[in-house]
């Protein structure tokens, strides 16, 4: 009995023991196999090239498609403009000139007037004494030549002052300005009377504008835009800036006052059609900037876009780009990244 | 029943004897000492220090080099080269590597195993003040970062506030989290991820510049005087000496937009006027996130050797302290995004129910077998004091108990109580034959004698087993470091399981049976198995050649299987939680990358297994990482789910990760990732560099090595490290244009970086909170690539140039990192392998690279990762294995002291290792270092009973005089049998609960030691029970021989002198 006990107990224990063993190793064997755990998984995406535009074409699962977001671009007419430093004159020195000019014609009238008289004068003792009516004197004729020499004298310094004055002029405020001082022009009129001011854009050094535009802007701090006319060329260039210079008048109501330092903007060439390409969407590589347009539902082509004209923060003005065409405006480096994604190191 | 002992024999001789003798004579005091021996283990167990895994690294110091604002080119040639110039050649060092970054240098320097890590850094620290002096100016001196433990992150807590700003975050996290944090003993630092670091900035206009007539370097002046700060010296009177504090530093924004930078005749122009003074954030070089919400992670790294689960309580102690008043702020504070001490607790735990488990089957099966309380009972002590010394010994060395450590033990457990039963088996059947003599002899003799009947196998086989474990120990390494603490561990316990058996055995048997012994009889079990063998054992022994025929049959098939096997250095560990890591191409923003983290956070945390996940974008000062902002690591952290869901959860979150364009995704667990990183620095399994010094040359040989890799059958993600493209803006002033307008280049480029990297130009403190005060461009004029040509430059004359009169400013691509080692530029091609082993996929890889890729002069090609590691480990192993194997045979030559016999035992061992092959191919087929291990283990036990059946049927023949014949060797085999089958089944069930549990957490790598185990215990039983006595009646010698040395009259003599 107990002999029957005993081997009933040793064939249970081994039968537990290779049973366990058994299944320990069934169990095991599933996941003992080598692990793939560091493959990085690839799936989101299939990347075609057709001539020579890469197209990223995302899976229906892929969850960042609900994150990516586009906008429809819209062409508008733009102005290239450049980007200018303008100072509001004091036009002190241009009043004083302008009144100097003015009081230099005047003398140059009384002058010719006095002249004229000393003149008729001359002429009509030159007369008396011909006639040898003794009506005059010799030295009363002499002093009348005087007279008449040193008016015309007068009169011709008179004139050398207003033509130096308007040489000066021409030469301080340019040949429109100078021309206003002397013809008292309702320009000059303006600015006298502070109805217009007088500002001095400056371009940067290196930079030249096509055509001198009409007109030109300046932004307030405020935001108020300001319309600046164009008036001539600067007489002299700003020695700090060093780029080409104009003068532009603005209205005085816009509170603009001289010693002013502004920021303006010049218009140069025509008016073309193009699409702003926000910031945001720009993703650099290769030295060249890129931006994702959308080409089919799930689609996106990959198009080098130009950096001439940028716009304000970052973006950038093109041309060429058809109404409605949807640009990536957010995610952008996300489908960028995912097009090189073969390339990418895992790392440490 | 054959009688045992031969009546009047002579009392046993030699040292072995005399301490038998003691331990019997003096059991009292024996037992006392044990007692004590057990007491202190305890209290040694409870002051251990727990870890996941012995420490690791190799002794390493890293610098990190700030160089704000220089391109990866720069910094390599710059910063990283005269660091590396300096440090190369200090002694000691084994490994300089480098990586080159934008703004930063990082410089690792590992040294040989065997120095001393803090001699080593201190070598390190005296050569960087040579260093420091050779940097250019603007670049911050370097650091070495701290010491660190092997797995340095000890906790990662997040940071997140609704009602404030990021930048308010980081300052929270800077000036009141961390200095909390960092007076927590152990804790080496503290990384801040993400949030914003606050400083003044003086945001420049150039346009108001301009209007102003400034320049940037005026400004800089300006603002350096505005917020310097001066000492003022004393007044010493005759009575007093009166300190003077002068005050007036602009400590505010508003504070400093009123400096004055230019005096002009009508009114001043000051700061405000050119710029805007605020609060703003320094440029980011990072960011972090948790749950996808913006804030603030920190990553707390802990000292070298620091205990972590003590550390761990300790931080979340003070986390507790902080947690009211930073509630009170608005700040939502998350001390559970990740604790490796959680898996270190499970881990431990499991291996130490293992122990337990196994502990208590083995008590059961003596029982069994022995069916007498007393007798198991003694067999049982044997387990814990075997083991606690062990403890304490480990402890005492500053080893921590860790998974390796606790394996050891578990494995060890099985020979301890080998010991211990063999002793034990043979005390109680002499005493059990003795009480069946007409005239029983003196107890306290029988005792010794049948201790001194087994000793030379107790020791011989005990050095056998412990030589076993010297190849483990001598791995070179991370295995090594890795492995050893197992060995040492299972050496110190197997050590003192041989003290215990020839002590404190006879001396508790004494003990326990001083009463006399009340069953003559042989317990039932042992009677009844012993009847089946016997009569199993005569069918066998008379068919010598039919079981010479199927053991060889066995043998080949299992040699047969061994070619398919595969290898991996290291099993996947199961933490709960994963270092999930992102990286995008180099170049992507901080702001893209927390968008895309945002994205992978919500299809993570959507998987019912996953509890939480905190991102970490880029870099942070002092971090383990210097990534840059293209590359963010997730920290992953499952709910708590069963073993076979967290076995499932990496393919799932792999597989919802997939989703999301323009990411690659790696997912590895933490411990694994630390490993490998200090491996090779990369967390795949194949790595070639590629060195030279020609970048060109470098990359397109990186290329076509890419390219040849590709084709190999079994490459996977086959990629080239740090591929050109990132897109970089260069400027590259003209000298003739610098020469007209007088300015110097050094003077442009102070101004570049000054707009765009921002000038320090001093601090303010605003309570014990000290800020940084930069000069910077305005961000609208510094956000455009375009507007870079118009920054203005203002020349000598005070002319107002723009940067793209003096320079051309073109956008290109540049490298993202540049890569050094040993001093040398590189170029690294790394490979996964997917459906083969990795051993055989770089052989092939090596052969495919030199048929087909031609390397000019200076270049040349390297392996590294995981793949060369398992090889020059396993190579050590076997070079290891050889010469313990001479000394095992040399020993065995001692026992058997017979050319045949010996041979018989070592031919007979492949047989025991069928079934361990038979069990690596059951469960996987994969031959991980922690199997290969199993079977050093596995060949120690066999040995052993093998050993003990020779010199029985020696003894049997020798000194009991019986003829050798089939009677003979069925009855030397039958005595034998108990203590084969109970220590080939003590072994087994210790070890057993390793098995089944080898899915549970840390598990993974003695699991598949226990498997191997388990499997060649089946075979190896086997082998001692049926074929050893077959074959040894077959060629086996034992014929009585004259003892020929006249150096001894008994082979007893002979045995004891060579220990």
């Amino acid at each position: 009995m107990k002999k029957k006990l005993g081997g009933m107990i040793i064939v249970v224990c081994l039968a537990a023991v290779v049973g366990s063993a058994i299944w320990g190793f069934v169990q095991a064997r599933g996941e003992a196999q080598p692990d793939d755990d560091d493959k990085p998984a690839q799936t989101a995406s299939h990347i075609s090239v057709v001539d020579g535009t890469s197209i990223i074409t995302l899976n229906e699962n892929a969850e960042s498609r609900k994150e990516l977001e586009v906008v429809s671009l819209k062409n508008r007419l733009r102005t290239p403009t450049l980007r200018a430093y303008g100072s509001v004159l004091n036009l002190q020195s241009l009043t004083d000139l302008a009144d100097k000019y003015q009081t230099a014609k005047a003398n140059l009238e009384s002058q010719k007037a006095r002249r004229d008289l000393s003149q008729a004068a001359l002429a009509r003792a030159r007369g008396l004494y011909s006639q040898g009516l003794h009506a005059v004197s010799k030295a009363q004729l002499e002093a009348a030549e005087e007279t008449a020499l040193v008016d015309a004298a007068n009169l011709s310094a008179a004139k050398s002052q207003l033509a130096s004055l308007a040489n000066t002029a021409v030469q301080a405020w340019g040949s429109v300005l100078g021309k206003a001082v002397q013809d008292a022009s309702p320009l000059l009129n303006s600015l006298i009377e502070r109805q217009t001011v007088l500002v001095q854009v400056t371009l940067r050094a290196d930079e030249v504008a096509a055509k001198i535009p009409d007109k030109a802007y300046l932004r307030m701090q405020d935001g108020q835009r300001i319309e600046l006319h164009f008036v001539s060329p600067a007489a002299a260039i700003d020695p700090q800036i060093q780029g080409r210079s104009f003068f532009y008048t603005a209205s005085a109501d816009s509170g603009l006052l001289p010693g002013m330092n502004v920021v303006a903007s010049v218009p140069t060439g025509s008016a073309t059609p193009c699409v702003e390409i926000p910031a945001p969407a720009i993703v650099w590589l290769k030295g060249h900037a890129w931006a994702y347009f959308r080409s089919g539902p799930k689609t996106f082509a990959r198009r080098e876009i130009a950096t001439d004209t940028p716009a304000r923060d970052g973006g950038y003005f093109v041309k060429h780009i058809a109404d409605g065409t949807q640009v990536v405006s957010r995610g952008a480096q996300m489908l960028l990244s995912e097009e090189f994604r073969s390339q990418i190191q895992e790392e440490e | 029943m054959h009688s045992g002992t031969p009546n009047g024999a002579p009392l046993p001789q030699g040292p072995q004897a005399a301490l038998l003798r003691f331990s019997i004579r003096f059991r009292g005091i024996v037992a006392i000492l044990a007692c004590i021996v057990l007491g202190y283990g305890i209290y040694s167990l409870q002051q251990a220090k727990s870890d996941v895994f012995p420490e690791f690294a190799p002794p390493q110091a890293e610098i990190q080099t700030e160089a704000p604002g220089l391109a990866p080119e720069q910094v390599e040639v710059l910063v990283t080269q005269p660091i590396e110039n300096n440090l190369n050649g200090v002694p000691g060092l084994r490994m300089l590597q480098s990586n080159s970054v934008q703004g930063l240098s990082v410089v690792t320097v590992t040294f040989e195993p065997s120095t001393n890590v803090y001699r080593d850094r201190q070598l390190v620290a005296e050569r960087l003040a040579t260093a420091a002096g050779q940097l250019p100016a603007g670049v911050e001196p370097p650091t070495v970062t701290p010491l660190t433990s092997s797995t340095s992150i000890v906790l990662v807590a997040g940071l997140t506030s609704k009602v404030h700003s990021l930048m308010d975050l980081h300052t929270i996290a800077q000036f009141t989290v961390t200095p909390r944090l960092l007076a927590v003993p152990g804790v080496a630092k503290v990384a801040v991820f993400g949030g914003k670091t606050k400083s003044i900035q003086i945001q420049v206009h150039p346009d108001a510049l301009k209007r102003f007539g400034l320049g940037l370097e005026d400004v800089v002046a300006a603002a350096r005087h505005a917020t310097g700060v001066r000492g003022a010296g004393v007044i010493d009177t005759a009575n007093q000496r009166i300190v003077l504090e002068t005050q007036g530093q602009s400590l505010t924004p508003e504070e400093i937009s009123r400096t004055v930078v230019k005096a002009g005749p009508a009114a001043s122009v000051t700061l405000g006027n050119v710029a805007t003074v605020l609060d703003a954030p320094e440029p980011q070089v990072g960011a972090g996130a948790i749950d996808g919400v913006p804030g603030v992670v920190l990553t707390i790294s802990e000292q070298y050797k620091a205990n972590t689960p003590e550390v761990t309580r300790r931080l979340l102690a003070a986390f507790a302290e902080l947690q009211p008043t930073l509630a009170k702020d608005g700040v939502a504070l998350r001390t559970d995004l990740f604790r490796p001490a959680k898996f270190i607790a499970v881990a431990t735990g499991n291996v130490r129910n293992s122990l337990l488990l196994g502990g208590a089957l083995v008590i059961v099966v003596l029982f069994l077998f022995l069916f007498d309380l007393r007798t198991a009972a003694i067999s049982a002590i044997a387990i814990p004091l075997s083991l606690l010394p062990a403890v304490s010994v480990l402890h005492f060395l500053g080893i921590t108990m860790n998974t390796m450590t606790l394996g050891g033990l578990a494995i060890a457990i099985g020979i301890v109580v080998d010991d211990a039963v063999v002793d034990i088996e043979n005390i109680v059947r002499r005493l059990r034959e003795n009480s069946r003599l007409a005239q029983p002899r003196p107890m306290a003799r029988v005792v010794l004698d049948a201790c001194y009947e087994v000793r030379s196998s107790v020791v011989y086989a005990t050095v056998a087993v412990v030589l076993v474990a010297v190849p483990v120990l001598a791995l070179p390494g991370i295995a090594g470091r890795l492995f050893a603490p197992l060995a040492v561990s299972y050496g110190l316990a197997t050590v003192a399981s041989l003290v215990v058996a020839l002590t404190v055995t006879p001396a508790f048997a004494m003990i326990l049976f001083g009463r006399g012994h009340s069953n003559p009889k042989d317990p039932p079990l042992l009677r009844w198995s012993r009847g089946r063998y016997e009569t199993l054992l005569h069918g066998v022994v008379r068919r010598p050649a039919i079981i010479l025929l199927a053991t060889l049959v066995v043998v080949g098939a299992g040699a047969a299987l061994i070619p398919t096997f595969g290898g991996t250095f290291l099993p996947a560990l199961k933490e709960g939680h994963y270092t999930v890591h992102m990286t995008a191409v180099p170049g992507t923003s901080v702001a893209e990358s927390v968008r895309l983290g945002k994205i992978a956070t919500k299809v993570m945390l959507s998987l019912p297994e996953v509890r939480s996940v905190a991102q970490r974008v880029g870099r942070a000062e002092l971090a383990d990482d210097t990534n840059g902002t293209h590359h963010s690591e997730f920290e992953v952290d499952l709910n708590p789910i069963s073993a076979e869901d967290a076995e499932s959860a990496p393919a799932k979150i792999r597989k919802a990760l997939s989703v999301i364009p323009g990411v690659n995704f790696a997912i590895n667990t933490f411990l694994t990732e630390r490993i490998e990183e200090t491996l090779s620095g990369y967390t795949s399994p194949v790595v070639v560099n590629i060195f030279g010094n020609n970048f060109d040359l470098l990359d397109r040989k990186a290329e076509e090595v890419a390219r040849v890799l590709q084709k190999v059958s079994g490459a996977a993600d086959v990629q080239v490290e740090s591929p050109p493209g990132m897109p970089q803006l260069t400027i590259k002033l003209r000298p003739r244009d610098l020469q007209r307008w007088g300015l110097t280049a050094v003077g442009v480029m102070d101004v570049i970086r000054t707009a765009y990297q921002g000038d320090q130009v001093g601090e303010v403190y605003e309570g014990n909170r000290v800020f940084p005060v930069l000069v910077i461009l305005d961000k609208a004029s510094r956000s455009s690539v375009s507007d870079v040509a118009n920054l203005p430059l203002r020349s000598a004359k005070g002319v107002y140039l723009r940067l793209g009169q003096v320079a051309d400013v073109h956008e290109s691509s540049g490298r993202y990192r540049i890569q050094h080692q040993g001093a040398r530029r590189l170029q690294t091609v790394t490979s996964n392998v997917s459906g083969r082993d990795v051993a055989s996929f770089v052989a092939d890889a090596k052969k495919a690279i030199a048929r087909n890729v031609t390397f000019p002069s200076g270049t040349y090609v390297e392996f590294r990762g995981t793949a060369e590691a398992q090889k020059r480990a396993q190579r050590a192993l076997l070079l290891n294995a050889l010469i313990a194997a001479v000394g095992i045979i040399l020993l065995l030559a001692i026992i058997t002291r017979n050319g045949r016999n010996l041979v018989l035992v070592l031919a007979n061992l492949p047989f025991a290792f069928v079934g361990g092959v038979a069990a690596v191919y059951l469960s996987g087929g994969v031959l991980s270092l922690g199997s290969m291990v199993g079977f050093v283990t596995l060949f120690g036990v066999t040995l052993r009973n093998s050993i003990l059946m020779i010199a029985h049927y020696r003894d049997l023949v020798e000194i009991e005089g019986q003829p050798w014949n089939l009677e003979t060797a069925v009855r030397g085999a039958a005595d034998r049998l108990a203590a084969i089958v109970m220590t080939s089944l003590v072994t087994a069930l210790g070890v057993l609960p390793l098995a089944i549990g080898m899915r549970e957490p840390g598990r993974e790598i003695e699991g598949p030691m226990a498997v191997v185990i388990l499997g060649g215990l089946i075979t190896s039983m086997a082998l001692n029970l049926l074929v050893l006595p077959t074959l040894a009646l077959r060629y086996g010698d034992f014929t009585r021989k004259q003892e020929d040395d006249g150096l001894s009259d008994t082979p007893a003599q002979a045995d004891a002198g060579v220990i």
